[in-house]
């Protein structure tokens, strides 16, 4: 019986770690924001219930098992809010979900750098005018250029699902009201 | 059951370091926040293995600890990141009415 918790445990172990590798890997290696997300929760799921898992099967009828529990509830409950805040996060401050650009070519890297003073949503524009035009256009300008379009994006997500995060309300509210006389973009 | 912990530990430092690697060369502040809240919950797996590794069950009490401290932690950098995004689209649009 022993031998068997304790292989039962290795193999919950061991496959942990891999998943728990793999998705580090990920981390590293997926060519944009959203699909790192997709590596990082990978790591919250499937590593860490596998390795707590395997570790419950260790602890024997003592305390120990019950606090791994509550680690493993804990880590169950907050992981999903934390990577749903991070996401809609990122989604509002316009963070590009493309990688790859019209002709089908893999982008560098996200243009937007929320670390320095550039306006938030400028990959709109970068991605199109600017990557031919080798970065001429100033700040100002990419934010002229994107304004708008950020507004009608902001008005059809509205319009696509009405339980938006409160942050979002206001500014969206007020976007919506602008760009009401401009055809909307893509409406999913 | 030793290497087996061992093991375990090793991955989860790797995976550490590569998101530490991440974290530093992040291109957005986004990739920042995941890197630190992936850092966080492996610490926290982390732990747990190191408390049956050393054979020391009070590890636990700080792994939970630690998961805690890291979710609220994560929850305030996003308030305050994603009010600044917010702001900052405002401030688009009122750039683009002049």
């Amino acid at each position: 019986m022993d031998l068997l918790l304790d292989i039962a445990s290795a193999i919950l172990l061991l496959t942990g770690g891999f998943f728990v590798f793999v998705g580090g890997f990920g981390v590293m290696r997926m060519p944009e924001f959203f699909t790192r997300m997709h590596a990082a929760s990978l790591t919250d799921t499937g590593g860490a219930a596998l390795i707590l898992l395997g570790l419950m099967l260790q602890g024997g009828l003592t305390l120990v098992p019950f606090k791994l529990a509550a680690i493993f509830l804990f880590l169950f409950l907050t992981s999903p809010t934390a990577s749903y805040a991070l996401a809609n996060a990122a989604l509002l401050s316009g963070v590009s979900t493309a990688c790859r650009n019209e002709t089908g070519a893999p982008l560098p890297e996200n243009e937007v750098d929320s670390a320095d003073s550039k306006p938030a949503s400028k990959s709109v524009a970068k991605t199109s005018a600017s990557r031919t035009s080798g970065r001429k256009t100033t700040a100002k300008q990419a934010a002229e250029q994107a304004a708008p379009k950020a507004a009608a994006r902001k008005a059809s997500k509205k319009a696509a699902k009405k339980p938006a995060g409160k942050a979002a309300k206001k500014p969206a509210r007020k976007a919506a009201k602008k760009a009401a006389g401009k055809p909307a973009g893509k409406k999913s | 059951m030793e290497w087996v912990y061992f093991g375990t530990s090793i991955a989860i430092l790797v995976t550490m370091v590569l998101a530490v690697v991440r974290g530093l060369i992040g291109p957005t502040i986004f990739d920042r926040v995941l890197a630190v809240n992936m850092f966080g919950t492996k610490t926290v797996l982390f732990l747990a293995v190191i408390s049956f590794l050393s054979g020391r069950p009070d590890f636990l009490d700080l792994a939970l600890a630690y998961a805690l401290i890291n979710f609220i932690g994560v929850l305030a950098v996003l308030l305050f990141f994603q009010s600044r995004g917010v702001r900052r689209d405002a401030e688009a649009e009122r750039e683009a009415d002049k």
